[in-house]
Order: structure tokens, then C-alpha cells, then sequence
């Protein structure tokens, strides 16, 4: 454990929903016994930049849920690249599928897959690495 | 602004890129200088991060969306990130792309539903964004293709257990 941050040490991931998700669904898994913090609630000039997301959430030790990869200049999988090419740590990123919240039923498969991936793995299996939730 | 300051910023660029004559785009400097929401100093020009928010006028919004280095749509609300390629489509200031919208209204939410789910959004955000995608069918509908391809060949089929 990490002398300068006992507290933010636990056993499965803490989360940072982005502005895109949600909060039904952020609600839905913090009903579960999660640490989920939203980014609607970060100061406006956090919420506007990608960078200063993922680095709020890797000071929180939180993994960041997210929907954009497909947006060249709004993308994850880039920065998880650039992050890991400049050796920078955060507590991992997954992505989830933005036609798949928008669905009123939809959303709560995404829900039960996202504890499904959450429950079988450990805040450290996550840090560092990109994840696509699984589609099943 | 006072003409020095004009002078010293890229005031003739801000008029072309936000396409309205120099006195409106006067205008609108004026009023988010006195609001706070931007100052000009040896041409140097400061934006606070709530300028895009708060603006009151679509030219104001235009301005301060310029300001920030966005690339400005026909829809003041709906700007793309500079670089090449450019962003996709999304809401000023909150990078909620055009497309997650577009998502909702397919699958028929009102805007008081979408309101209530993505909080940071206004009525006004959310039917801008659904404006441009009904003028933009074609291109949005791409774009949620290419992001559903993508999602699906990267995303595991099921999960797998852990050993």
C-alpha cells in the first residue's frame, strides 16, 4: 500500500463516470456496493478536456468509464497509448458502447456486464490497461 | 474591446471564421470582456473555461467556441475539434457527441428524457444537437456505424473467467 494514498488502496476498481454516461446507470452500480464519482461533478474546465479527465482520475486512483474511441480527437485509445508511451500510471479506462446506453433496456445488460467484468477482477488487474466490456 | 486591443488580436480572422459582420463580433467581445468571461492582454487572449456556457447569443457562443480552438458548424451549439483529421460532431463544451443524440432520438426519447439522463445538457444543447443531426442524416449515421464496427470488433464476445 502506498504510503502517500492509504485511503484510495481497495481491493476492487473505484470509478469516474464521464459526462456521457448516464447517471441511472452510475446510480445502478454504486447500488452495488461501488465507488462511483461522476464527472458532471468536476470543475467545468476538467469536464471539457480529455487529459485533465483521465488525470483526475488516475490523482483518484478511479478507472474511467467512457464511450469515446471512435472520435479522432476525443479518444481513449489514443491517450491510453500516449499514456503508456510516456510511462504515466492511472487506474485503467473502459469503454463501453454509446448505441448500447442509449437503449432503454439496453443499458441494463451494459449494467450487468459491467459488474460481471467489475466483480471478477481487482483494481490492479485494471490499472494501467484499456478495456473494451465485453459484448456478452 | 478598445481599438488597441483590436488591433493587437486576430480580430479580422474571429469575423471570418464566425461569418458575421465586425460589429457583432464587437459586440459579443464586448459583452463577455464585461462579463468576465474573456480579457485581452498584448493580444494575448484569456477565455474562462465557463465562456462557452455562458454566452447568451450565438455569436457570443460562436466566439468564445472559436476562442477555444474548436472548428465552428453551421449550428452554434455543434462543434468539432480542431486537428486532422477534425472531431466528430459534438455539443460545445461538453464532449457529448452529435451521435449519442442521434442514438436517443431513434430510439425515441424526448428532450426532457435526454435532459434528465445526461444532466450537463441543456433543452436548448440537446435540440441543437438533434437539429444537426437531421440536417446531417447521412454523415451522423456514418459515424454511428463506424463507432458500432469498432466497438464490436475490439469488444470479447463473452466474458471469460478468471483462473
Amino acid at each position: 500500500m502506498s504510503e502517500e494514498t492509504p485511503a484510495l488502496e481497495t481491493l476492487f476498481a473505484r470509478l469516474l463516470c464521464d459526462v456521457m454516461i448516464p447517471a441511472e446507470l452510475s446510480a445502478a452500480i454504486r447500488a452495488q456496493g461501488y465507488d462511483v464519482a461522476e464527472a458532471r461533478a468536476l470543475p467545468v474546465e476538467i469536464q471539457q478536456d480529455d487529459h485533465a479527465i483521465l488525470r483526475a482520475a488516475a490523482q483518484q486512483r478511479r478507472v474511467v468509464v467512457i464511450c469515446n474511441y471512435s472520435d479522432p480527437q476525443s479518444n481513449f485509445c489514443l491517450m491510453h497509448e500516449a499514456w503508456r508511451a510516456q510511462g504515466k500510471k492511472y487506474a485503467g479506462i473502459i469503454l463501453i458502447a454509446q448505441y448500447q446506453i442509449s437503449s432503454r433496456l439496453g443499458r441494463w445488460e451494459v449494467r450487468d456486464r459491467l459488474l460481471n467484468f467489475l466483480n471478477q477482477r481487482t483494481a490492479d488487474e485494471l490499472s494501467n490497461q484499456l478495456w473494451w466490456l465485453p459484448q456478452e | 474591446m478598445t481599438k488597441k486591443a483590436t488591433e493587437r488580436t486576430n480580430f479580422a480572422e474571429w469575423v471570418t471564421a464566425i461569418g458575421v459582420d465586425a460589429d457583432q463580433v464587437k459586440a459579443a467581445w464586448q459583452e463577455l470582456q464585461r462579463r468576465g468571461l474573456v480579457s485581452a492582454r498584448r493580444g494575448k487572449v484569456t477565455l474562462s473555461p465557463l465562456a462557452m456556457r455562458r454566452a447568451t447569443s450565438d455569436v457570443q457562443r460562436r466566439l468564445a467556441a472559436h476562442l477555444s480552438g474548436y472548428l465552428l458548424t453551421e449550428n452554434a451549439f455543434i462543434v468539432r475539434r480542431a486537428g486532422d483529421p477534425p472531431g466528430l460532431p459534438c455539443i460545445l463544451s461538453t464532449r457529448i457527441a452529435v451521435e449519442q443524440i442521434a442514438s436517443y432520438f431513434k430510439e425515441g426519447w424526448g428532450v426532457t428524457e435526454i435532459e434528465r439522463d445526461l444532466s450537463i445538457l441543456t433543452r436548448e444543447e440537446i435540440e441543437a444537437a438533434i437539429q444537426y443531426y437531421l440536417n446531417h442524416r447521412e454523415e451522423i449515421e456514418r459515424d454511428r456505424q463506424h463507432s458500432r464496427a469498432l466497438y464490436e470488433a475490439h469488444a470479447t464476445k463473452r466474458q471469460t473467467m478468471l483462473a
